[in-house]
């Protein structure tokens, strides 16, 4: 699998390498402006610490990542957006639909726990429940990449006519109410690399 | 964005780099890391150590507060952003030996999420740990919601009273609970006249018209009571102390401790003003007021506003309120 992560993460590290000014200006709407510098701190010490592990057990790399970026980007982006990093390494090739099933799952389990968060909370959980919900219903998912692109695109845009009930934006005069949540926009970014590179 | 800085990505470094300088008789960093700040002289090992883990972008808090009579450790995160649990961790475990350990943190998101991952960690090392969760801004939530609030500028009391108690050598438990108490006996409201501007972004954090003040506004700008014209000092004063007041029921004979904080770019002379207003008002009500702080401590960068926040104090409260403290910026 480590050439598909490998492609995941180097993909990832370019998409967000150019559009996190945007993501910036978007955070600066409902948040405090950061979240694009944040998350391309993240995915550049993951593509630095991946290629630096390409050896390595790929549960082992995987968790050497999300460690070093929970550590770098800080706060609740990077607690929270390391999870999937974390889960993401114990795929299994020889199973390959439920142990992506099992990493959703995982990550979604996490995030709710640690973040206090549920599903329409407008956050990073409003794009893994609709793709975990896909998965469990398409047992052939492996060869639907763009229905699964067309979840991820139509999940963001949902956030949109959300009210924050976590977060900073919880506390702004509109609950930024008519903007996309800048923490699923780039879950959806690297989300759509993850199917991508995988599938 | 027209600051005196050097490289954007190293302004916390920096920053914590001079302070340390600046001040090396009484504050050093930890062996292991350049984010943890430590007392120089630190307390005896039988004594629980009062640590803080919060985002930059505010000072002098709280690296300001680290010192003998108050914090023992401070974890400094990025700015507006809390460091990580396993950074958290780390600056626990330097107080393993300790015979106890508390962490502020101050109820927002991320710090929360951190702290907690933290305190799990220690926990599974068997480290003595446990963490204080402090708010006190009315204007996040109702009353009956307490807990849902944020934390403001009136968690220094709990900051000060503690750090006082656990320098005598009070054991964990008792701490923690007087710690909920000075909590539950503290209110917080501020308002915010003016943007400061992001070191990151280089832009404002939050819009104001020049006549224009808001209610409520937590440290980042997040929404309180609402948005209203400027008006005089003694308008706005009533106006708050009169939410103040709807949320905590004062009584004559009380003795209250004033903490008039000013959000980076308010005047001395504005917040001495304020401060007058304040008295005035709480002398109506018969109310007496013990030892005020007022200057500014808890900024968000060159933003301008102040909150008011008041404790209703007892004799101990008063007592470790006044303790003397070698922290660098706190000054009674």
């Amino acid at each position: 699998m480590h050439s598909a992560y490998k492609k995941w993460i180097l993909n990832s590290y370019d998409k967000i390498n150019s559009d996190y000014v945007e993501l910036d200006k978007l955070d600066q709407l409902v948040g405090d402006g950061d979240h694009g510098s944040t998350i391309y701190k993240g995915i550049t010490i993951a593509k630095q610490l991946y290629l630096n592990n390409l050896n390595s057990p790929l549960d082992e790399t995987m968790a050497i990542i999300s460690k070093q970026m929970r550590i770098e980007m800080g706060g609740a982006s990077g607690i929270l957006m390391s999870i999937f990093f974390d889960e993401s390494g114990k795929i299994d090739k020889s199973n390959l639909n439920s142990s992506i099933i099992d990493i959703f799952e995982k990550s979604i389990d996490k995030i709710m726990k640690r973040g206090k968060v549920k599903a329409g909370d407008k956050s990073i959980l409003d794009i893994y429940i609709p793709v975990l919900n896909f998965l469990k219903k398409n047992s052939d998912f492996q060869f639907k990449k763009n229905e699964i692109n067309e979840i991820l695109s139509l999940s963001l845009a949902k956030t949109k006519e959300m009210e924050a009930q976590v977060g900073r934006a919880k506390f702004l005069e509109n609950r930024g109410l008519g903007f996309i949540d800048p923490g699923a926009k780039s879950t959806e970014i690297i989300l759509r690399e993850y199917f991508e590179s995988l599938l | 964005m027209k600051k005196i800085i050097n490289n954007k990505d190293q302004i916390v470094d920096d920053m914590l780099s001079g302070y340390i300088k600046a001040n090396s008789d009484r504050v050093k960093f930890s062996n292991n890391s350049k984010r943890i700040i430590l007392r120089s002289h630190p307390k005896n090992i039988e004594k629980t150590a009062m640590l803080i883990g919060n985002g930059s972008g505010h000072e002098p808090i709280a690296m300001g507060w680290v010192g003998e009579g108050l914090l023992d450790a401070n974890v400094v995160g990025d700015i507006f952003a809390a460091p990580s649990g396993d950074l958290i961790f780390e600056g626990i475990q330097i107080f393993k030996e300790n015979s106890g350990c508390i962490l502020l943190i101050s109820n927002h998101a991320g710090d929360v999420m951190n702290g907690e991952m933290a305190i799990e960690l220690a926990k599974e090392h068997n480290i003595n740990a446990d963490l204080l969760l402090m708010y006190d801004d009315i204007a996040s939530a109702p009353r009956g919601s307490e807990d849902q609030r944020r934390g403001g500028a009136g968690t220094t009391f709990i900051y000060k009273i503690l750090g006082a108690l656990s320098e005598m050598g009070e054991k964990k438990e008792t701490l923690l609970s007087l710690g909920k108490f000075v909590r539950d006996q503290t209110r917080t409201l501020s308002i915010a006249v003016a943007s400061g501007v992001s070191p990151i972004s280089g832009e404002k954090i939050f819009h104001l018209d020049d006549d224009e003040v808001f209610i409520g506004m937590g440290v980042h700008g997040e929404s309180g009571y609402g948005r209203q014209k400027i008006s005089s000092s003694k308008k706005i004063i009533k106006l708050m102390m009169d939410k103040i007041f709807d949320d905590y029921k004062y009584k004559e004979g009380d003795i209250v401790v004033p903490f008039i904080n000013g959000s980076g770019a308010t005047t001395l002379m504005e917040l001495l003003i304020i401060y007058n207003d304040v008295e005035e008002y709480l002398a109506q009500y018969k109310i007496k007021i013990y030892k005020p702080l007022i200057n500014e401590y808890i900024t968000t960068q060159e933003s301008a506003g102040f909150s008011i926040s008041l404790l209703n104090s007892n004799e101990q409260m008063r007592d470790l309120w006044i303790s003397p403290s070698s922290a660098p910026y706190f000054h009674l």
